[in-house]
């Protein structure tokens, strides 16, 4: 493996790549703020009769809904389809002549993705969102650093995830069926459109074991004080190690086949 | 002929038509979570917010069909030239563009719609009388208008922009969602905005509150003149930008 110093170039590439366009982000900011006013709505509406729901109260459910999309602006990335698009144009053999590891790269570039979305994406969705909408600042230090440790695992997670989806794409022709899939459960199951704990018991239970919660609910519910920190980071943690093998073991079958099918 | 080509592929066909499901499953899962919570939302039953949701399906599904790919009008015909093509021959500019366009692969969403309001009209003993289902129809017709309308008029934008992106699309697209949800959930300035100005009530609340309530009725039957007209504009701001239209080759 090459030094580090190669994985930054990706993360700097596309971090010039990404500021060339800027009222797409400005079009963002607008989409972000739209998807939060519809839930923000809808959470209003479930407070009317009640002052407690699922461990919140309004305040910070309202809070959660609109730190939970303010997270989402920053960690997503469309890998699963550039990676599909590498696989199928053969791009991806190319790849693999430069002296780089494609997986490391490719989240490096989403990286550099990330931290693009965080200054010209998620600060001004969350300061107009703030603006609007009264949202909680973490109490206290703990929070604070719960949140800020749980955001990168978050991303890392959430990468991961979509370069699994990306690599099936040796595998299988399509994947746009699997990355809709992996949308969907990203949204709904890892609650991003509604806090987990709103869920029946038994959904509970369940959702506790799939890796969709490490991307938002965790570190949301750190950031509300809502979940212990240690136990957060560590499950966050587990998910990124799990993911880390089982990316690295589908890559190396990847490798086999591509090999086979390149002569 | 595109249209019929798009189908011909069996499992493209079929991972679209279990994704788009999937896409709606989330949000029927979210309505149904949401209601293991409360009884009623802004004075909804579950059983009413899911007449609204299998309604929203059905004009939705035709859009998405019909109107939606217009998003590719600039990249495609206005700044890539393919309009060029499309101005020789003697069919209209729009029709054409829209033809090849076409993805009726998305109108799986129809029969969802169907299956859904069905439940939810059985669950509330509600049975339909002619003046229901004419009040559906010119609904769901009005709703697709209204969609087409506002597709065709920010379509048309790229003519005098140049924008070879999709332009200011997501926002329009993603404004859609709230229509998904019973209007009274939000503020009033909101229901203003999204009667008056931006008529995305009318794309299920207005034409499925009017079935279920009386309070609503006059709006039902509204659904299908605003849609005339929001079309209308939308045509109008199409020949306007066409006149300007240079062709490809400078």
């Amino acid at each position: 493996m090459p030094e580090w110093g190669v994985y930054w170039g990706f993360a700097r590439l596309r971090f010039f790549d990404l500021i060339a366009n800027r009222t797409r982000f400005l079009i963002g900011v607008l989409s972000y703020f739209i998807y939060v006013s519809v839930y923000a709505a809808v959470y209003r509406a479930i407070y009317a009769g009640q002052a407690s729901v699922g461990g919140l109260n309004i305040r910070e459910a309202l809070t959660y809904v609109a730190v939970a999309w303010v997270l989402r602006s920053l960690y997503t990335n469309t890998l699963d389809r550039e990676v599909t698009e590498d696989v199928r144009r053969g791009d991806i053999a190319l790849s693999l002549l430069r002296p780089v590891d494609y997986p490391w790269s490719r989240v490096a570039s989403a990286a550099g993705e990330a931290l693009v979305r965080a200054f010209l994406f998620t600060l001004p969705a969350a300061v107009v969102i703030a603006s609007v909408y009264r949202v909680q600042p973490p109490q206290g230090l703990v929070p604070t650093l719960g949140f800020l440790l749980g955001t990168p695992l978050a991303f890392l997670v959430y990468a991961q995830l979509n370069l699994l989806v990306g690599l099936t794409a040796v595998f299988t022709e399509h994947t746009i069926g699997i990355q809709r899939a992996k949308n969907a459960m990203v949204d709904l199951l890892g609650g991003v459109l509604i806090p987990l704990t709103f869920f029946p018991g038994w959904a509970q239970v369940i959702l506790a074991w799939l890796p969709f919660q490490a991307i938002t609910y965790t570190p949301v519910a750190m950031y509300l004080g809502e979940l212990n920190i240690l136990r957060g980071l560590l499950v966050q943690l587990a998910w990124v190690l799990v993911l880390f093998v089982v990316l690295r073991r589908l890559w190396r079958r990847a490798l086999d086949r591509l090999t086979v099918q390149g002569g | 002929m595109l249209a019929k080509a798009r189908l011909s592929y069996r499992a493209d066909f079929l991972v679209q038509v279990g994704s788009d499901l999937l896409l709606q499953a989330v949000d029927l899962a979210f309505l149904a979570v949401v209601f293991t919570r409360v009884k009623a939302l802004a004075g909804w039953s579950f059983e009413e917010a899911l007449f609204i949701y299998g309604f929203f399906l059905i004009p939705f599904a035709l859009f998405n069909a019909s109107f939606a790919a217009l998003s590719e009008v600039g990249g495609r015909y206005v700044v890539g030239g393919e309009l060029d093509r499309v101005l020789t021959r003697p069919l209209g500019s729009l029709l054409q563009v829209q033809l090849e366009l076409l993805r009726p692969q998305a109108l799986n969403g129809v029969v969802l719609g169907l299956v859904v309001l069905r439940v939810a009209s059985a669950r509330l003993g509600f049975t339909w009388s002619p003046a229901d289902l004419l009040m559906a129809v010119t609904g769901v017709i009005g709703a697709w208008l209204v969609y087409g309308g506002l597709w065709v008029a920010v379509a048309s934008t790229s003519f005098w922009t140049q924008e070879r992106g999709i332009g200011f699309f997501p926002v329009f697209y993603n404004t859609i969602n709230f229509s998904r949800y019973p209007l009274t959930l939000y503020p009033g300035a909101l229901r203003f905005l999204l009667t008056f100005v931006l008529p995305y009530a009318f794309m299920a609340f207005y034409p499925a509150a009017g079935l279920l309530r009386g309070e609503y009725t006059l709006f039902g039957w509204l659904t299908l003149p605003v849609g005339l007209v929001v079309f209308g504009i939308g045509l109008l701001v199409w020949q306007r930008g066409l006149a300007r239209y240079e062709g490809a080759g400078a």
